[in-house]
């Protein structure tokens, strides 16, 4: 027990360093750009524009600037969208829900799908079963998810509805059921590849240990032996791939939420680079970098908790 | 036929299995001796690593069939632009979103691939945009191969402390989410091919540098190494001439591996408009423009998403085919 909390202990500080360089390294990019948020509009005279800096804490020196902005974000402070004046921790808390939602969707399809064609390419290893479950990972990895998306609105979301005359899948927008299976499908099938693969070599790792002959031999049949005794333990290195699965979905988000004109965080995060809306990038790039690697930790932690391994040791006791 | 051999015997009473009516004379022997110049020569021919990894990735079918794809892409990346007579980036207003093999309105020139939104030949854009994204693939590949070698080198090699310290800051480094970093530096920096390559080089030689410090760790006290250090060998030495070319085949595989993933960065990039600068093209910037008109005109974007998947299968494939092939446990 005093190990997994030693473990889980230098795996929260890791997090806490990295997040503190990634709001480093963001504002000192930001401080990097020319000019600053008043130059660009119209020209203001000197004791205005000095009021203006002032007010803003631009006027202290850059350090001063970096610690008051490392505790306005402690505050939950991600300063204010120049062009529109709302707080960019509003926009985060009003967008953030729905990319939430459209990445949870995904990476649930993603695990679940993933896990089940890699049990069924490695029980039928080696038949037709096999071969399709790996093509269709292969294909995942190979087509990106953004032409996937626009593939999926043309053929399912336009092509289906003019055969049919049925609105199955919307084309855009994230109201109803039938605009929400198309775009986490878009944005899962990467992951589900990864997912699929790994499951596949890890099943087939622990199809061949000594337990699962002792399983057999002890005349269970292939279901139980399959269910009960492998997928348990292959599931294992699968869990560990989830934290950068969070993070292929979250960042495809990106495109994926552009495609289907979804307003999840993703869409505003693109807008603001397109129009270069700076404290809205930072602001949405340490939060993304901070929520991904909560999300990594989570992950690290669950592993731990779950590995048999560590559980067996700490029954002993 | 088994059958009549047998009866053959029986049926013969003067046949005798061996001979026993006397010894064997002695001069039907003779004393050969040892020859101790071939007895222990290597009657195969020695065949090295590489070229047994070589002889084995040639027997495979995908894998040959993903090389002369890629030589073909390659190939029409370097020399397709130069003989094309329509300029990548030259606009023709009047001449939109044509279908494929339409004559050209002007000089009869066939538009194979049809035109774009803008009237641009689709297939010059194709070719131009395979030299800018295999540029980068290729690019980012090599530097975050030689960033990765040297610093896993290095690391796993000293051991330590400074193993210790380095490893930390890559735990670091790798925690921040590259796609994150390389938006933040793309808005910062000026857009243009180099920039791209700075970018995803600066985060994403970490996974390269994991790889070799673990197979340097494991490899550091095997015998050869100790050998070489007796004999007086640096540490430059040691990495340079006898660790990295043992770890020469997780190198190989993981930068066949690492080159779709970029393909893939560079165009979800310009899919955020934070590529390269428009009117250069790339797979990514072609892949956007089409997307734009992609309900009326879907072929423009049907060809060039072929060409983004299907040299990303090939990498992908080829890379397991390489991991395979190297793969000592399946060596014969």
């Amino acid at each position: 027990m005093a190990n997994q909390i030693r473990y889980i202990l230098k795996r929260i500080v890791y997090s806490l360093i990295t997040i503190l360089v990634l709001v480093v390294i963001t504002f000192l990019l930001m401080q990097l750009l020319p000019g600053d948020p008043f130059t660009g509009g119209k020209a203001l005279p000197d004791n205005v524009m000095a009021a203006m800096k002032a007010k803003y804490g631009l006027d202290k020196s850059v350090p001063e600037q970096l610690f008051q902005y490392i505790a306005n974000i402690l505050h939950g402070d991600f300063g204010i969208s120049i062009p529109d004046g709302r707080a960019v921790s509003d926009v985060i808390g009003e967008a953030f829900p729905v990319s939430f939602d459209l990445g949870i969707r995904a990476l649930i399809f993603a695990f679940i799908m993933g896990v089940l064609l890699g049990i069924v390419a490695a029980v039928k290893r080696g038949t037709v079963w096999d071969s399709l479950a790996m093509f269709l990972a292969l294909i995942g990895v190979s087509v990106p998810s953004f032409i996937m998306g626009a593939l999926l609105q043309y053929f399912l979301g336009l092509k289906l509805y003019q055969a049919t005359g049925v609105q199955i899948f919307a084309i855009i927008g994230w109201a109803d059921i039938n605009s929400k299976l198309l775009p986490p499908f878009a944005l899962a099938f990467g992951s589900m590849a990864t997912v699929s693969r790994l499951m596949r070599t890890s099943m087939l790792d622990v199809l061949s240990q000594d337990y699962i002959k002792t399983a057999k031999a002890k005349g269970l049949n292939q279901r139980q032996v399959v269910w009960t005794h492998a997928v348990r333990n292959a599931i294992m290195p699968v869990v560990t791939v989830m934290g950068p699965l969070v993070a292929a979905v979250l960042t495809g988000a990106f495109v994926v939420e552009n495609i289907f004109s979804i307003p999840g965080l993703g869409r505003y995060f693109v807008q603001s680079v397109t129009s270069l809306n700076y404290t809205m990038i930072a602001g949405t790039t340490v939060f993304y970098g901070a929520f991904l690697i909560f999300a990594n930790l989570v992950v690290d932690i669950i592993y731990g908790l779950i590995d048999p391994r560590i559980k067996l040791t700490g029954r002993k006791e | 036929m088994a059958k009549k051999k047998k009866t053959n015997i029986v049926q013969s009473p003067e046949y005798t299995p061996y001979d026993v009516s006397g010894t064997i004379p002695a001069d039907a022997f003779a004393v050969l001796g040892a020859d101790t110049e071939n007895m222990e020569a290597i009657k195969r021919p020695s065949i090295s690593f590489m070229k047994d990894a070589w002889n084995r990735i040639r027997k495979s079918k995908v894998a040959v069939v993903c090389m002369i794809f890629l030589a073909i892409i390659i190939l029409g990346a370097i020399f397709f632009p130069m003989v094309i007579p329509f300029d990548y980036a030259k606009q023709n207003v009047a001449f939109q979103n044509q279908p494929m093999f339409t004559p050209d309105s002007v000089t009869g020139q066939m538009h194979i691939f049809g035109t774009d939104a803008l009237g641009r030949d689709v297939f010059a854009r194709i070719w131009y945009g395979a030299r800018v994204s295999l540029t980068v693939a290729v690019a980012v590949a090599l530097i975050d191969c030689v960033i990765g070698v040297i610093y896993g080198g290095v690391s796993g090699y000293f051991g330590g402390m400074i193993d210790n310290i380095m490893m930390r800051i890559l735990e670091v480094i790798s925690g921040i989410p590259y796609m994150i970093i390389v938006i933040l530096l793309m808005t910062v920096m000026e857009r243009g091919i180099g920039t791209i390559i700075v970018a995803y080089s600066l985060t994403g030689w970490t996974g390269m540098a994991r790889l070799v410090r673990g197979q340097v760790v494991s490899l550091k006290e095997q015998e050869f190494v100790i050998a070489a250090k007796t004999m007086g060998a640096g540490a430059g030495r040691i990495i340079g001439k006898h660790l990295v070319p043992n770890v020469l085949s997780v190198i190989i595989i993981n930068i066949t591996l690492d080159i779709p993933n970029v393909i893939f960065t560079e165009a979800f990039l310009s899919m955020l408009g934070l590529g390269i600068a428009p009117p250069k093209a790339s797979w990514g910037i072609i892949a956007n423009d089409a997307i734009k008109v992609f309900q009326m005109y879907p072929t423009q974007l049907v060809i060039v998403a072929l060409f983004i998947c299907v040299t990303m299968l090939s990498f992908n494939l080829l890379g397991d085919q390489l991991r395979d092939a190297f793969d000592p446990k399946l060596r014969r």
